[in-house]
């Protein structure tokens, strides 16, 4: 199953819990658990990875502990809990750094073999041992021993080592010490343990040739079993052909040099990127967002509803949406038949007005007022992008890669009298690089 | 004065004129400074703001999807419309009214600067939503 591994699923939030068991449980490969998350709820993380008895990494967050602490604390002032309690279980060096108030800086990594035993024994044993001390424990060590249950849906399919994130001035103080961490990790686990190396830059490292050149060498030269890449802010529909060009080399050069390479906050550029030789192994995203991700703040973030418009592979304002329903005579949404054959065939769509059901307008602050959407109209979004998002991995198996650019040039063309040009540019800089590189 | 006490004052005056004048109208993502159901039975929208014009001519554009008309509203400018603002209001078929005090009766003077074109593009779905909260206020 390892290495199916093509499409995870990123846990935000407990109210995401029953979009991940329920009738989409079948549509994504793996989760990944935010190290913080786990720490803050413990019980609830381990009730919920075992019920959903599917592989499973948890990312340790360790890059929380290197930025200015107010990147990591809450409305009061104070580090968040989550963040406390993640330090706590990663040993003193990071503990007494939040208690100091202070960010880790290299120098502090020096003796580093404490650090990650303890990273390598939260990632591995906290889920399991928190399931084992259940009350259900007898019951739980029965139904393992005489194998109705699995035993390693309780263990994650790999080794996060610790990681710190690299931009162009402070590179030469991280990336020694991010090496040493991935070697230090492969010799403390035993030799059937997968270690990924998470690789986190900025922008100005990933557009610099010469940093980026020395990145994809000494990762391609150090022990790590996988890479799990996650460049800051990087939204696929913004990015010039440029950058896009680069994050493919980047792609490109780690995987010649024999690693397996997944996106960590990926869109459908990425997915179309599985498919190209010496592309990506596979693509994680979050429910509705989490397509892209910033390095700080650590955590939180409220995300906007908008509607994921399939021709255009991103998230669209609901004005924007209403502008094309109204353009293409398509006010009933699913219920014409075009827009169903052109659009999205998805059971929500059939009721498009639910997108943009809203609460009450409430005050924001500065005498702003705005107004919320309801519950059950972020729930159909979510369960819309969900379809989505499957019907995308699936077309990566289905068709070629050369149909999958057809169709965005079509897009582009049948698209851009309606929309403003900003809306749909990104297809023509997509094209041109998947179709190039 | 702010944009919230500009808002009130343009709010009661625009009452002094016309049955049904609602604040705060949320549709699609948004809330609608001000609707108002003109002397032609049109439903009109208002932005109101005291500098960022080039926000509200965006907030207008979208209220043009639910609305029959929709306008900027904007303090009284010395040098009259800039061409700046004049050439962001061109095509859009947003219209604009500049306000100020009257000192002589106490009151708010609204000039109409350039007329709102009707909205040739209706989301129904909001028009729809937007009816049923003006009219339900009006009750």
């Amino acid at each position: 199953m390892q290495n199916q591994i093509k499409h995870f699923l990123r846990y935000g939030t407990h109210a995401e819990k029953n979009f991940f068991l329920g009738s989409f449980k079948d549509d994504y490969d793996a989760v990944i658990i935010n190290g913080n998350m786990l720490a803050n709820s413990e019980n609830a993380i381990s009730a919920f990875i075992f019920k959903l008895q599917k592989p499973f990494l948890i990312d340790p967050q360790t890059h929380a502990f290197q930025h200015n602490p107010k990147y990591i604390m809450n409305g009061n002032g104070e580090i968040k809990n989550s963040i406390k309690k993640l330090a706590d279980n990663f040993g003193i060096l990071m503990s007494s750094a939040i208690e100091r108030g202070e960010a880790v800086q290299p120098s502090d990594l020096a003796d580093m073999d404490d650090f990650v035993s303890a990273v390598i024994k939260f990632e591995r044993n906290k889920i399991k041992d928190k399931v084992l001390e259940s009350e259900d424990n007898e019951y739980i060590t029965f139904a393992l021993q005489g194998q109705t249950l699995n035993a390693a849906s309780l263990v994650p399919v790999g080794i996060i080592a610790p990681y710190f994130y690299m931009d162009s001035t402070n590179i030469d103080g991280w990336l020694p010490i991010n090496l040493k961490l991935v070697d230090k990790t492969k010799e403390l686990v035993d030799s059937n343990t997968m270690v990924y190396a998470e690789v986190v830059i900025s922008k100005d490292v990933l557009n610099n040739e010469s940093l980026l050149k020395r990145i994809i060498e000494s990762y391609s030269e150090s022990h790590c079993d996988k890479i799990l890449v996650w460049v800051d802010s990087f939204a696929e529909e913004e990015q010039n052909t440029s950058s896009l060009i680069n994050f493919v080399n980047l792609v490109k050069g780690f995987r010649q040099g024999g690693k397996e390479v997944y996106n960590l906050y990926g869109g459908y550029f990425s997915i179309l990127l599985t498919s190209k030789q010496d592309g990506l192994n596979g693509v994680s995203h979050g429910l509705d967002y989490g397509e892209y991700r910033g390095v700080i703040p650590v955590g939180g973030g409220v995300p906007l509803v908008k509607y994921y418009f399939p021709p255009f592979h991103t998230r669209i304002r609901i004005e924007e949406l209403a502008t094309i329903l109204s353009k293409k005579g398509w006010q009933s949404g699913g219920k014409n038949m075009e827009f169903s054959s052109l659009v999205c065939g998805c059971p929500k769509c059939t009721n498009i007005e639910q997108f943009e059901e809203t609460l009450p307008p409430r005050e924001v602050g500065r005498g702003i007022r705005k107004a919320f959407p309801t519950t059950a109209a972020k729930r159909h979004s979510l369960e819309h992008y969900l379809y989505c998002k499957k019907a995308e991995f699936d077309s990566i198996g289905q068709r070629t890669l050369a149909e999958l650019v057809d169709d965005m040039k079509k897009t582009k063309i049948f698209y851009e009298a309606v929309v403003e040009d900003k809306v749909i540019s990104h297809l023509d800089n997509w094209s041109c690089v998947i179709s190039q590189q | 004065m702010s944009e919230a006490l500009a808002q009130l004052i343009i709010t009661n005056t625009l009452k002094k004129k016309y049955k049904i004048v609602v604040s705060e109208v949320p549709v699609l993502s948004r809330c609608i400074d001000i609707v108002f159901v003109n002397e032609d039975n049109e439903i009109v929208s208002i932005e109101v703001k005291l500098k960022n014009w080039r926000k509200a001519i965006l907030q207008a554009k979208d209220h043009q999807l639910s609305v029959d008309r929709s306008y900027i509203y904007l303090p009284t400018m010395s040098d009259g419309v800039s061409s700046k603002l004049s050439g962001c209001l061109q095509g859009t078929g947003i219209g604009l009214c500049f306000f100020s005090k009257d000192n002589k009766t106490n009151r708010l003077k609204i000039t109409e600067v350039k007329t709102a074109e009707k909205s040739m593009l209706i989301w129904e779905n909001s028009r729809k939503k937007i009816e049923e909260i003006i009219y339900a206020e009006s009750n």
